[in-house]
């Protein structure tokens, strides 16, 4: 048994780095923290590594999930501590880690928390009347193309969880994984155009994955 | 302060103005006596590419009075939005803006990042002139530096040279300025007096009637007459930078740097680079072994490169290519070799570093004909590329690169059809390769950029070619490059009119630059902004013709403006080296033959040994 799951964070100090460059600092921590880890054949070896659920830009979150395969024997304990040592501690940082040989289930849902921030006083009830419509039609961008579609359809949970005048946090579980996945800023387009808000701008955090049964 | 966020939301590449990278310097700017910014006036991921940025940074972190942090020129999306809502340019490291640094120092790396550095200062609310300036310094350094004039009016003091020692002198004498507050002119007559310090308001600029520089004199009497670039002496004593920055975002080389040698034995003619660096100072292999070894530990990154203006001719390539290949192959880390001559020997090394699918390979013959490779001082012979694709092909490759200039001194419709001769041959050569042999189809690519003439050159003097004449040239070659295989990429000749103006420009150039500014031209080296209209229109509007500085065939007579400026090279030799280029003679390396151009001065390198 030598594949290794761990679980990491992506604070704040790298919000706006996208998944490749995780990917990237994740690799070179591992390389300077000196882990014997499986790299791949052929002409640009790399380090095998496999993410249960790409993390865009602009969203930290503190569920993520990462599969190396390791080439010898290192205790979870000590892999964490190094590696965590090579990462940057308010960026990227484990928190825990197994070996494993079962796939990570697959993802259905995902939770986020959403600090939405305006540039004048919002209308609390109008962003209430937002989360608890039947319909928001929103555009969702996909490599090939644009399609409308009712975001109200992928969210399955929402509620207000604190506000001032000038912004609102709110949780949401929405699908997510490879067959369908909806981006937090998705939700924050809907909410925008639906309560009409002037947003300066939006911190999504993910809570958690919600695997199927 | 502002929200960061709110600038962040919707911007192309975001974590080009976060920092926080892995070997990012965090100070506490309560506690240093010095703030500095270091300025490289492009993109985030075309200034961290940047070796000289590495090491500057490095160096002055070192320093425990100082804290130097890193800015760049933010992209137009973010510039527009940082406009709109007032936020200065800050740096990366505090998100200070830099306005309230105490000296910010750019990187003149191209003439065409002029625009972004007055739109820099602009940006980040510092007066764009010199003379208006109250407490901030800004300092100059870099390739261009060796000829300011344009930016004189625009900079406080330029370094020319390498930075590593006198850097710190420079600080020494700051801090004790700071603590003492002294006036700024006594700032700058104190460093006037370090070798290397160029201090711009010190110096009167007569012009004669014809609009030709009469003289250049110090008005102040701590300024020197003609001020010499100081050099490194011994490479293996001074600080190199193996704590690099990793990069979150990829940026253009995204990888570990070993720096050879600094300067070029071969003396081609056209290029500023082989004269400038002189002399060639090599490092010694143990040295680049460990730095090699630091430089893994450290970073983590996947690739090592080999760096020098040409790294074929370091005296030690063979056994240091062997012993890094040992370290880098195990931990699964791809060696880099740029900018070899192609022969038996570099193929070799290229077989056991590259177990890449074998991609292309590079020559620079920059002329078509023999003749003119002669007068430019190009040292490889059409036997030479012809032996060298041929063992090329035969050992698997099928790709070629071609780089050649245009509208080099002398150059006649021959020349240009001799670059497509050249491609011919070379094409010629892939067919005699059995079939069996060859691998894919044969791919050759021919690149030609304009020349342009730089100061301190044998063709400081030369004429530039105009931009009629450069265009007629392109097309003419376009028609006389007929076979499938042969693809040919020319550049923009409008640019390199630009370039060469400002290249060989004097003090006068500062208010075109700034008017352009105010036109917005930036990025002038990005096709997508580049607007050549806009630049014509501020010349106009400045009453100032660009012919005068790119047409224009100088006498060995004139003063130059920058004759003031002294990189150790004689006006003898270069003069010299101007005559035998145009009697097409060539002159030796300095390792066959010392031709005595002036900077044995310095007492160091390939000179003494």
């Amino acid at each position: 048994m030598n594949k290794l799951r761990l679980i990491f964070t992506k604070g704040e100090g790298t919000r706006y780095i996208g998944h490749l460059d995780v990917l990237r600092t994740f690799v070179r921590a591992i390389r300077r923290a000196g882990m014997p880890v499986k790299y791949s054949e052929g002409f640009n070896p790399h380090a095998v590594m496999t993410f249960a659920l790409p993390l865009g830009v602009g969203v930290t979150s503190e569920c993520e999930v990462v599969d190396i395969t390791m080439v010898e024997y290192v205790p979870v304990e000590e892999v964490i501590k190094k590696v965590n040592e090579n990462l940057p501690s308010d960026g990227l940082q484990i928190l825990s880690g197994e070996y494993t040989n079962k796939p990570y289930p697959e993802i259905e849902k995902a939770e986020y928390y959403i600090t939405i921030k305006t540039n004048s006083p919002m209308d609390m009830e109008s962003v209430k009347n937002a989360l608890s419509s039947e319909e928001i039609l929103v555009e969702k961008k996909t490599k090939k193309k644009i399609t409308e579609i009712n975001i109200m359809e992928h969210i399955f949970e929402s509620e207000i969880l604190d506000f001032a005048d000038d912004w609102v946090k709110i949780r949401v579980i929405v699908s997510a994984g490879s067959k369908y996945n909806i981006k937090p800023q998705l939700v924050v387009d809907a909410i925008k155009k639906a309560a009409g808000l002037d947003i300066s701008y939006a911190l999504p955090h993910r809570k958690k994955f919600i695997s199927a049964k | 302060m502002f929200d960061i966020h709110a600038l962040l939301d919707d911007v192309e590449k975001p974590a080009r103005y976060t920092g926080g990278e892995w070997g990012s310097v965090i100070k506490d700017p309560a506690f240093v006596d010095i703030r500095f910014a270091f300025c490289f006036p492009d993109v985030y991921e075309v200034g961290m590419s940047h070796l000289g940025m590495k090491i500057l940074y490095g160096i002055l972190n070192q320093r425990e009075d100082t804290y130097c942090e890193r800015v760049f020129a933010p992209w137009v999306d973010m510039e527009e939005k940082m406009r709109k809502t007032g936020v200065p340019l800050f740096s990366l490291e505090t998100k200070e803006p830099i306005k309230n640094f105490d000296m910010i120092g750019f990187t003149l790396q191209y003439e065409m990042s002029y625009t972004n550095i007055i739109n820099m200062l602009d940006l980040a609310g510092i007066p764009i002139l010199s003379k208006d300036r109250e407490d901030i310094f800004v300092v100059g350094g870099g390739p261009c530096a060796y000829n300011p004039e344009p930016l004189a009016d625009v900079f406080d003091f330029f370094v020319l040279g390498e930075g590593e020692e006198v850097l710190n002198e420079i600080l020494n004498v700051y801090a004790g300025w700071k603590k003492q507050g002294r006036s700024r002119v006594e700032f700058l007559e104190e460093i006037a007096r370090i070798e290397g310090v160029y201090v711009p308001q010190f110096y009167d600029v007569v012009y004669n009637e014809d609009g030709t520089v009469k003289e250049v004199t110090p008005n102040n009497k701590h300024a020197k007459a003609t001020v010499k670039k100081c050099i490194i002496k011994n490479m293996d004593e001074v600080y190199y930078p193996t704590k690099l920055i990793v990069p979150y975002m990829e940026v253009i080389h995204d990888r570990m740097m070993l720096e050879l040698f600094r300067g070029c034995i071969r003396g081609c003619r056209f290029c500023q680079a082989g004269i400038i660096y002189r002399p060639v100072r090599e490092r010694s292999k143990e040295k680049l072994i460990d730095f090699a070894k630091e430089l893994i530990k450290n970073t983590g990154y996947e690739e090592l490169s080999l760096t020098s203006l040409s790294s074929s001719d370091y005296t030690f390539l063979e056994s240091l290519c062997n012993e890094l290949i040992a370290i880098t192959e195990p931990q699964n880390i791809n060696l880099a070799l740029p900018s070899l001559r192609i022969d038996n020997f570099s193929l070799d090394i290229m077989n056991k570093v590259q177990k890449v699918r074998k991609s292309s390979i590079t020559f620079a013959p920059e002329a078509g004909t023999q003749r003119l490779r002669d007068v430019i001082n190009k040292n490889i012979s059409e036997e030479e590329i012809i032996s060298g694709t041929r063992l090329a092909f035969e050992g698997g490759y099928s790709s070629v690169k071609l780089y050649f200039m245009m509208g080099l001194p002398t150059e006649t419709d021959e020349d240009i059809a001799g670059i497509a001769d050249l491609a011919n041959l070379i094409a010629d050569q892939y067919y005699e390769v059995p079939k069996e042999r060859r691998q894919g189809g044969l791919s050759i690519t021919v690149s030609t950029s304009c020349f342009v003439p730089k100061p301190h050159t044998p063709f400081q003097w030369a004429a530039q070619d105009s931009l009629e004449n450069l265009e007629r040239k392109q097309n003419l070659l376009k028609t006389q490059i007929r076979r499938r295989s042969i693809k040919y990429n020319w550049h923009e000749a409008s640019v390199s009119y630009l370039e060469g103006a400002f290249s060989r420009g004097d003090r006068r150039l500062a208010k075109v630059l700034i008017a352009a500014q105010k036109k917005g031209c930036k990025f002038d080296s990005w096709r997508e902004f580049y607007n050549f209209d806009k630049w014509m229109d501020s010349f106009s509007e400045c009453g100032i013709d660009p012919n005068f500085y790119t047409a224009r065939e100088r006498s060995c007579d004139e003063v130059l403006p920058w004759d003031h400026i002294n990189v150790g090279v004689t006006k003898k030799f270069l003069i010299n080296e101007n005559e035998r280029a145009k009697k097409g003679i060539t002159t030796p390396h300095c390792r066959e033959q010392c031709s005595g151009c002036g900077v044995a001065s310095f007492g160091g390198g390939v000179c003494h040994e």
